[in-house]
């Protein structure tokens, strides 16, 4: 077709300048998708706590097992922060005199509560239940990360829902180790497909 | 767009405002306005691109909020965080005095059930037993003693009373406790030894809703005034006299299971066969396979008539004449006939507070050689002890000036009687008043103390509720307001140092520890006590007795009462009656009973006169005008409602509801019908002659939840007779479609969920809608919104009739989600929010919902429900959900749902979801009936069955197969996974 009124033509320099531009349009424009995703995702968030307790140094020197002080985590959905009593069933006769320490008797002495700030947080209007996992033979550490690493604790994995159903679509359902015995031998015999136990129903968390 | 102001105006047009009506120049001007055009410049467009880029970026950057974790110092051995904890307790909603376990979550109750372990309901419980719950965390309860209306210490106020009840004792005056039925054995001897202490003392019980006549016709029949037990499960035949028996009637849930365990189809044996003869329309009326409709006055008379036939067949004297005009006779010899073909395995009951209809009951009884078999005089049920001619004496009493102290507990008399108008009077008289009720009531009101006592949920105590059946009470949860128990009271005014737990312990160590011979030491007979909530001595056999008034004697007795003669064929009379959701009206400020719907009515928010249809059309009245009742003792407000199947000058009106004191939910809904009641020679009486009617001119939005009553034709509530049932199984069910499908079948999971109710058990208690309402966090939206038919019950039960409207047939149906395998809904969402589990069940996804309702216009069953608001935090709502306190109750388990989410049966996926993680932590396969939907539950006569499709030897799959299983609107293909099993009544 026939230019009636061609337009002068740009410089090269031009060209250049927009073509950045679109570049950083663009760019500025996947940044903003990218981080608008990340909305109430707090992966890597680690918080100050109240006394300065070191995972470090019980799970990773020490190799106490998590569900020693997380006993919630066999039995229901959560896996609980161990009550003072619990502290204290050792550090009555251990380092009774780090400040740390002294932190928790004093709570106790006073009956005030510590006040732990929550770290792993889930989204809204989602149940979750750490029993189903635990009990699974699901180790901790994929979801909590390296914990035996961590002096203060850091949220490892994004928890997002996107993340819940990459793993549930990985992992078939495998009997818990230690369980199995007779009624849940046919049951639970052989690595079911995860679609066949419903692991991606919409209702088996949000209700 | 600019509107074409060239067009002519057509003459007449339609017109949305009286401005626009008027052609007001300054509306044509705005009306230019109307769809101005926007035009945005380069640079507005630039700018508002900008600002949302800033906001999208900004909000990436915020944090999210910081969320505490405070653990237990101590944890409790018993609690982990959670994970629920169950307890045996009793139930104090009504006094039948059913066992209850409930659900304690993190310290708190959330639930309350059915004990299967009680011999009374055995895991049934009804909706104003389930809603006590609410009770307990009602914001309006009174939170701490108070003097004449000023706060007061407890210690004080010990002081105050003991100072009071000393002198009364030293003058000579009297000091009287006023309560209702108590059956707790600890209580009764507390409450002894307070008598003994304070010498003129006496003990006052009644009850609002009195069997007196029952016990008092014991006494002249059988020379015991006791209230028997029935047995409804050993009756082939039951007639009711005016007794709702399976809606309010001393024992309703024990009596709905009794009821129902004959009703079921077992193979070979014929069901119960129910004759109801009544004035008002009751529940229990509605599941008769025969109801006789009678005015109030011909009560004495129908029972004489179904006497004398049955005097008849029994070879004795005739009967003296008496009224018969307008009764359906040759109905009740036929009925007589059956029940005499049934001698020993048949029931009669009437609910009149007469002593002469109850005595002619006896003589029918005995003379069917009931006694000692379906009428049990030995295991006496303690469920009803009231005394009203007692009331009466004390307000007398209280006139004359005689009464110096008066402590009121567990009835509310200022307002739950007919004398409640003297009595408010009288109590002016007596210095010390004092009240222990825990929420505000009329009487509260009027005292000089409140001490405010607890709620059961809060309290230790016992109960008796059948002679040699004993019930524990333990305390859910600390008290929550600074209340104390009133036997804490009675304790600390007898100057006894100790507090009612140990008292109640030391009773059942010396009286009931001693009784039995499982146990070798206290703690352990109490420990188990303690957890199973029962305790049984061993009973003896009921044994038959020798009736000791002749037939003719009560006869002529009830010639002789002035009182029984008939009013009349024109004259209008009144039958006031217990509403199934409130009955007494103690429980008037809890928001789920007023949102509950009456199972035959199905008015929710306040009481209605119920009329006959014809009556009202000849007066030219329709639902919802507001008339006047003028009765002798005063005048009644209500709006009509017409009730097919009223007799033709009858009307109908329900107790518990217009109190002036209650707390903001309950004060003012609906009218008291309390003062309409009569009281003469000692009894209340329920039935009101020489009722007149005036027209008010005004009208009133009556909230149903139901105003369409017909199937329109379509089998979806089917029925038959037991008759036509034994030459053809299938009969009433043989239409069911064949299906055929384009698709290929629903790949079935590792479960396929279904569900079966059979119509024949369901009686339309409704206590299933209650459960479902806690269970599942659903909100109560108030009248005005209920009239918009927004509720937004998760199940509801239909109710249909058939046949003429004189005395029309009455069908009940619960109805939620039937989670379709071809579900309507789900092709119809365009975000994907409802959606199909691999287990067979229909799922709401709140969070992906945008509202658009498709789904609940393309759902077949009408199940689906709109959150058209925020229910919660909402004071436009000012219900349990806007308040502090009452949250207390919801299910942490169950989102609450906000505004703009479409909503529905979810099959209680929460409790799927428990019981399978469940089997799965103990490494075994799921049990059939495992889980129990709420529904299903807390059902008295176990109407639902729940299971597992896939499991070909669960109950719910052999019901599949049966020949009266079928599905709603089955023609519809879109096979849902609830199904239904055909009614079959038995009928002549």
């Amino acid at each position: 077709m026939r230019e009636h009124d061609p337009k002068p033509k740009a410089g090269p320099v031009a060209k250049l300048a927009a073509v950045l531009l679109l570049i950083g349009l663009a760019t500025l424009v996947a940044w903003l998708v990218r981080a608008g995703m990340k909305v109430g995702v707090n992966q890597g968030y680690s918080p100050d706590q109240p006394i300065a307790f070191s995972h470090k140094i019980h799970v990773g020197d020490n190799k106490i097992d998590c569900r020693y002080c997380h006993f919630g985590a066999e039995q229901g959905r959560h896996a609980g922060i161990p009550p003072a009593n619990v502290c204290l069933n050792c550090h009555n006769k251990i380092k009774k005199d780090s400040p740390e320490i002294q932190k928790i008797a004093k709570a106790v002495a006073e009956n005030k509560p510590i006040e732990w700030v929550k770290v792993h947080n889930l989204p809204d209007f989602v149940y979750f239940n750490h029993s189903q996992h635990v009990n699974a033979g699901v180790d901790c550490r994929s979801c909590h990360g390296p914990v035996e690493t961590m002096g203060r604790m850091r949220q490892d994995q994004p928890l997002t829902m996107g993340w819940c159903i990459d793993c549930h679509r990985q992992q078939g359902i495998a009997p818990p180790p230690g369980h199995g015995q007779a009624a849940a031998a046919e049951f639970l015999s052989e690595k079911m497909p995860k679609a066949f136990v419903g692991g991606m129903d919409c209702a088996k968390c949000h209700y | 767009m600019k509107p074409d102001s060239k067009k002519p105006v057509p003459e007449k047009k339609a017109w949305k405002s009286l401005e626009e009506l008027r052609e007001d120049p300054a509306r044509r001007e705005g009306k230019a306005d109307e769809f101005p055009e926007w035009s945005a410049s380069r640079r507005d467009f630039l700018k508002l691109m900008g600002f949302g880029l800033g906001t999208v970026a900004m909000t990436a950057c915020t944090r999210s909020p910081v969320h505490k974790a405070i653990p237990f110092l101590q944890k409790p051995e018993e609690l982990t965080p959670g994970v629920a904890n169950w307890y045996a307790t009793t139930c104090a909603g009504c006094s039948a005095g059913c066992g209850l376990l409930v659900k304690s979550r993190d310290g708190r109750p959330i639930k309350v059930e059915g004990n299967p372990e009680s011999p009374l309901n055995q895991g049934g419980v009804c909706a104003l037993g389930q809603a006590s719950l609410l009770s307990l965390y009602d914001g309006a309860r009174l939170k701490a003693p108070r003097w004449e209306g000023n706060p007061i210490a407890w210690d004080a106020l010990d002081e105050k009373v003991r100072v009071a009840l000393a002198s009364a004792a030293a003058e000579g005056r009297k000091a009287v406790l006023l309560t209702g039925t108590i059956s707790g054995p600890s209580t009764l001897a507390l409450i002894e030894e307070f008598l003994k202490k304070f010498p003129g003392s006496s003990h006052v019980a009644y009850d609002p809703v009195s069997a007196k006549a029952i016990r008092e016709a014991n006494r002249r029949s059988f020379g015991a005034a006791v209230l028997p037990t029935y047995r409804f499960d050993l009756a082939e035949r039951i007639v009711g006299i005016q007794a709702d028996f399976l809606g309010s009637w001393l024992s309703p849930v024990e009596f709905t299971r009794q009821y129902v365990s004959r009703r079921k189809l077992k193979l070979g044996v014929e069901p119960s066969r129910h004759v109801q003869i009544e004035s008002d329309f009751s529940l229990t009326g509605s599941n008769a396979d025969l109801r006789l409709p009678i005015a109030p006055d011909q009560t004495a008379w129908a029972t004489l008539a179904l006497l004398e036939a049955v005097q008849a067949l029994a070879g004795g004297a005739a009967l003296p004449d008496f009224p018969k005009q307008g009764l359906p006779l040759e109905k009740i010899q036929a009925v007589a006939k059956d029940l005499w073909a049934h001698r020993g395995k048949s029931l009669v009951v009437s609910g009149s507070n007469e002593p002469v209809v109850q005595a002619a009951v006896n003589a029918i009884n005995a003379l069917l050689d009931n006694i000692g078999k379906t009428v049990d005089l030995d295991g006496v049920s303690r469920q009803k002890l009231g005394d009203e001619a007692a009331l009466a004496e004390l307000v007398a009493a209280m006139r004359r000036g005689e009464v110096a102290a008066l402590l009121i507990e567990g009835v509310n008399p200022a307002y739950d009687n007919p004398l409640a108008g003297e009595f408010r009077e009288a109590l002016k008289k007596v210095p010390l008043s004092l009240s222990f009720s825990p929420a505000p009531d009329e009487t509260a009101a009027l005292v000089r103390a409140q001490a405010p006592g607890l709620h059961f949920l809060e309290a230790w105590n016992d109960a008796e509720p059948r002679a040699g059946l004993f019930h524990l009470t333990q305390p859910l949860i600390a008290p929550l307001f600074d209340n104390r128990g009133f036997q804490d009271g009675l304790l600390r005014w007898l100057g006894l140092g100790q507090d009612f737990y140990r008292y109640l312990q030391a009773h059942w160590e010396k009286t009931l520890y001693p009784r039995q011979t499982k146990f070798l030491s206290f703690r352990e007979f109490w420990n188990h006590s303690l957890h199973d909530g029962v305790f049984r001595l061993p009973g003896s056999d009921p044994q038959a007795k020798a009736l000791v008034e002749n037939p003719v004697e009560i006869a002529r007795a009830a010639l002789a009462d002035p009182r029984l003669r008939a009013a009349g064929a024109e004259a209008l009379q009144m039958q006031v009656y217990e509403s199934v959701a409130l009955r007494e009206g103690a429980a008037a400020n809890n928001p789920w009973l007023q949102e509950l719907p009456d199972p035959v009515t199905k008015v929710t928010w306040g009481n209605v006169l119920k009329i006959a249809p014809a009556e009202a059309a000849r007066r030219g009245w329709k639902d919802g005008d507001v008339v006047r009742v003028e009765t002798e003792r005063g005048n009644l407000e209500l709006p009509v409602f017409l009730q097919p199947g009223m007799p033709a000058k009858t009307l109908g009106a329900a107790l518990g509801y217009g109190r002036t004191a209650a707390g903001k939910v309950g004060k003012g809904v609906g009218a008291d019908a309390y003062p309409m009641l009569g009281y003469a020679d000692g009894y209340f009486r329920y039935a009101i002659p020489g009722v007149r009617l005036a027209a008010t001119g005004r009208a009133q939005r009556v909230a149903t939840t139901q105003t369409h009553g017909s199937m329109e034709g379509r089998a979806i509530v089917r029925q038959t007779n037991f008759d036509e049932y034994k030459k053809n199984p299938r009969a009433g069910n043989e239409d069911r479609p064949k299906l055929i499908s384009l698709w290929p079948a629903w790949k079935e999971g590792a479960h396929s969920w279904g569900m079966a109710i059979d119509l024949n058990a369901c009686t339309g208690c409704s206590g299933c809608l209650i459960g479902c309402q806690v269970e599942n966090n659903v909100p109560v939206v108030g009248a005005e919104e209920v009239w918009r038919r927004r509720e937004m019950g998760w199940i509801r039960i239909d109710r249909y009739y058939v046949g003429d409207a004189e005395n029309p047939e009455t069908l009940h149906q619960p109805m939620m989600c039937q989670h379709c395998g071809n579900a309507p809904c789900e092709t119809v969402c365009p975000v994907l929010a409802t959606v199909h589990s691999s287990d067979g069940l229909n799922q709401q996804v709140y969070n992906r919902c945008v509202g658009t309702r498709y789904c609940a216009n393309n759902c077949p069953y009408k199940v689906r429900r709109f959150n058209w608001f925020d229910y919660a935090d909402n004071p436009e709502f000012d219900f349990n959900l806007n308040d502090q306190v009452a949250k207390l109750a919801l299910n942490p388990d169950i989102t609450v749902r906000s505004r703009g989410v479409m909503e529905k049966c979810s099959m209680c996926i929460q409790r799927i979801q428990e019981g399978k993680l469940q089997a799965k932590n103990e490494g075994r396969a799921l049990k059939d009936s495992e889980i129990q939907m709420a529904c299903q539950q807390s059902c008295p006569g176990k109407a639902i069955v729940f299971g597992d499709l896939n499991d070909p030897n669960s109950e719910i799959s052999k019901l599949l197969k049966d020949e009266r299983y079928y599905a709603v609107l089955e023609e519809l293909n879109v096979r849902p996974a609830v199904g239904y099993l055909t009614k079959v009544r038995n009928k002549e």
